[in-house]
């Protein structure tokens, strides 16, 4: 009897914590705030991840495969082995040649608790073009691009042991903000007003109405002199290409000419130079050293400011390791302007070299840019014979792609320009 | 007997639940801020939090419709800028009213909206005038006030990586409504990072005390902009100051 009752008590106790304390324990897991909101992006990060790689999501995006290997009319390729062994995901660059800066894209969690302020103040006033952000870039063995953000920049391409790598480029910042606006008009409810009718007296007497209408008009009916006639088309020829290419242009022009803001021994010649250092690092992130010379650190009884100088820089640096038995890519990218308003025409240099060993081919460099850069159609040029397919992107704006035709030997590199205007 | 424990406990539990998910709501939290604070509130709460704002004059660009004047209290008087575009050095925090005369089509109309100034901007040197906060005097925003309605414009920095993909002219910004029951200094904040207040509504300064209608006439930088000398890497030429602190 004892025993039963104890079994009797334990049930309830069991009864008692599965019941009550069970739900608050899964209410309190899932409470909404800043710590879950971090983890709830992590793990949908993890989630696309995931679903970037399962074979269904690769094969339902992504450009025309080329290269070898392929039916592609618009690549043959042959100085690479037909068979790709196997893609192997690359080293990150940030490793080899370019230290970037700490992340750009991260914001204080204060969003819902204070006026918004990222973690570096400038960061929503630069446009950024370049890089890799957020997931790395990756491609498959059909050569379908995942992880391709807006603003990256990355080239990527095959060797001779079947590896397929890909080299991001520098990030360049574009000083331009841009401002809207939100509006609420507020009307005023305590001016009420009442107002009575006193007298309506209104007599009309209808006198007389006439009206008379003449024909002004009239109408003829001719008979037709001569008869035309369109003769439809008899025959159609429909030639359909890649669903998935919206513009396909041969680069045929090139401007030989170096422009001012090129005039950079990394550009001309593909060398870096450390006496280059200060002004590469004020082409590729010209917006990136500021300095808050206008602040009034203190205000004197006699009315005059005395102004405080106080610096706060970032910029990338570049740095090239010794390359020994190692393919390798280089990937430079300078703009023409510091700062540019809504409107402004900006172009873009990107100077890709092969530092490596060995030779590459499969050469593609592809540049997914932001929403408020708005590429000029036939405003891409190319040293080296290349095929540049555009198409629209996720944000509005253009992904450019720019094909290398030929196989890139050891020592040589090309140049690719674009322009852009700022939304 | 066992049933009605039972009950209870379960009634307990539903409780239990109801009120944490009740608490977890609030964690969220609500904003420090919203648009129907006192004139000058905000800037103030912004300045304690970021010290480095303090004395900072932010290049600010007034733009009123094209025919009307902008003028600006300084010197204990509204001076008027003689035209519709003008831009001038304002002190994060402070609140500063402005005075929009001949409104083409509004004969004899006078608007006096207030602009506060919350947020910095972080041009590289040499350009700050090339890229103030872009504040714009509508002409609706000006009629409707001018019927006595109370028109409160939040301007933003649009965040880049969540811009709206179209060319946008440099003589217009673009806006829109928020309906009752919504902050728009709120709504500006999901969107981007706020930075200027702008008020309009049926006060002129007949009926009160100027120095309290011009918020204590803060001091105001005045610019005079010398023509654009290159346009090759978009700076503007040297500005010149024509008027200083209380000068």
């Amino acid at each position: 009897m004892r025993n039963h009752a104890k079994k009797h008590r334990r049930y309830w106790v069991k009864l008692i914590i599965g019941v009550v304390v069970g739900p608050c324990i899964g209410v309190q897991l899932a409470l909404p705030g800043p710590m879950h909101a971090q983890d709830e992006s992590t793990s949908l990060r993890i989630a696309k991840f995931i679903e970037l790689e399962s074979p269904e999501s690769s094969n339902l995006t992504g450009p025309i495969p080329h290269g070898p290997g392929t039916k592609n009319p618009l690549m043959p390729r042959t100085a690479i082995p037909a068979e790709v062994k196997s893609v192997v995901t690359p080293q990150h660059p940030c490793d080899t040649y370019i230290v970037p800066t700490p992340s750009l894209s991260t914001t204080m969690n204060l969003p819902e608790l204070a006026i918004k302020e990222p973690m570096l103040p400038w960061r929503d006033e630069v446009l950024i073009d370049g890089g890799d952000r957020n997931l790395r870039v990756q491609v498959d063995q059909d050569w379908t691009v995942n992880g391709l953000d807006t603003e990256d920049t990355i080239a990527h391409f095959d060797t001779y042991a079947g590896k397929r790598l890909i080299q991001p480029s520098n990030r360049v910042g574009i000083y331009s903000p841009r401002f809207r606006a939100v509006r609420k008009v507020t009307n005023l409810v305590d001016a009420h007003s009442n107002m009575q009718m006193a007298l309506v007296n209104d007599q009309t007497i209808l006198l007389h109405s006439g009206s008379t209408d003449f024909s002004t008009t009239t109408v003829q009916n001719q008979q037709l002199q001569r008869n035309r006639l369109a003769m439809s088309a008899n025959g159609f020829r429909d030639q359909t290409r890649g669903v998935n290419v919206d513009n396909v242009t041969h680069l045929t022009v090139f401007d030989n000419r170096f422009k001012l803001y090129e005039d950079l021994q990394i550009i001309r010649y593909g060398r870096y130079t450390g006496s280059e250092k200060l002004r590469l690092a004020e082409g590729i992130q010209r917006a990136a050293t500021w300095s808050g010379d206008l602040e009034v650190l203190s205000t004197v009884s006699n009315l005059r400011l005395i102004e405080g100088n106080s610096v706060m820089a970032f910029a990338e640096s570049i740095g090239i390791k010794n390359m020994v038995d190692k393919p390798a890519l280089q990937l430079v990218k300078i703009a023409n302007k510091l700062a540019a308003e809504v409107g402004e025409e900006v172009e873009f240099t990107l100077r890709f070299d092969n530092i490596g060993n060995q030779e590459i081919g499969n050469v593609t460099i592809l540049d997914n840019l932001t929403g408020r850069l708005e590429y000029v159609p036939g405003s891409g040029q190319c040293s080296l014979d290349a095929n540049l397919i555009t198409e629209l992107n996720e944000v509005g704006s253009t992904k450019l792609r720019w094909e290398i035709t030929d196989p890139l030997a050891v020592g040589n590199g090309g140049i690719i320009r674009f322009i852009c205007i700022v939304r | 007997m066992a049933k009605l424990m039972l009950v209870s406990v379960s009634a307990i539990a539903l409780l239990m639940m109801i009120t944490n998910h009740q608490a977890a709501a609030q964690i969220g939290g609500r904003s420090l801020y919203d648009s129907t604070m006192p004139p000058g509130q905000i800037g103030h709460m912004q300045l304690l939090r970021r010290t480095a704002m303090r004395g900072h004059l932010q290049p600010v660009r007034l733009l009123a419709p094209e025919g009307a004047r902008v003028s600006v209290f300084d010197g204990g008087t509204f001076q008027d800028l003689g035209s519709h575009d003008v831009t001038v050095g304002m002190l994060i925090g402070s609140v500063y009213r402005v005075k929009v005369t001949e409104i083409p089509g509004h004969a004899g109309l006078e608007i006096f909206p207030s602009v506060e100034v919350i947020n910095r901007l972080y041009p590289p040197p040499g350009l700050e005038l090339k890229f103030p906060i872009e504040v714009h005097l509508d002409e609706t925003d000006l009629t409707t006030a001018g019927n006595g309605a109370i028109v409160t414009r939040i301007v933003y920095l649009e965040d880049p990586e969540a811009a709206v993909p179209e060319q946008q002219q440099r003589d217009h910004q673009p806006y829109f409504d928020v309906g009752p029951g919504r902050d728009p200094l709120h709504v500006a904040q999901q969107l981007g990072r706020p930075m200027a207040i702008v008020r309009c509504g049926g006060i002129n300064p007949d009926s009160a005390d100027l120095h309290e209608f011009t918020f204590g006439a803060p001091p105001i930088q005045l610019y005079q902009l010398m023509p654009t000398s290159s346009a090759d890497d978009g700076r503007l030429g040297q500005a010149t100051l024509f008027n200083d602190f209380g000068r």
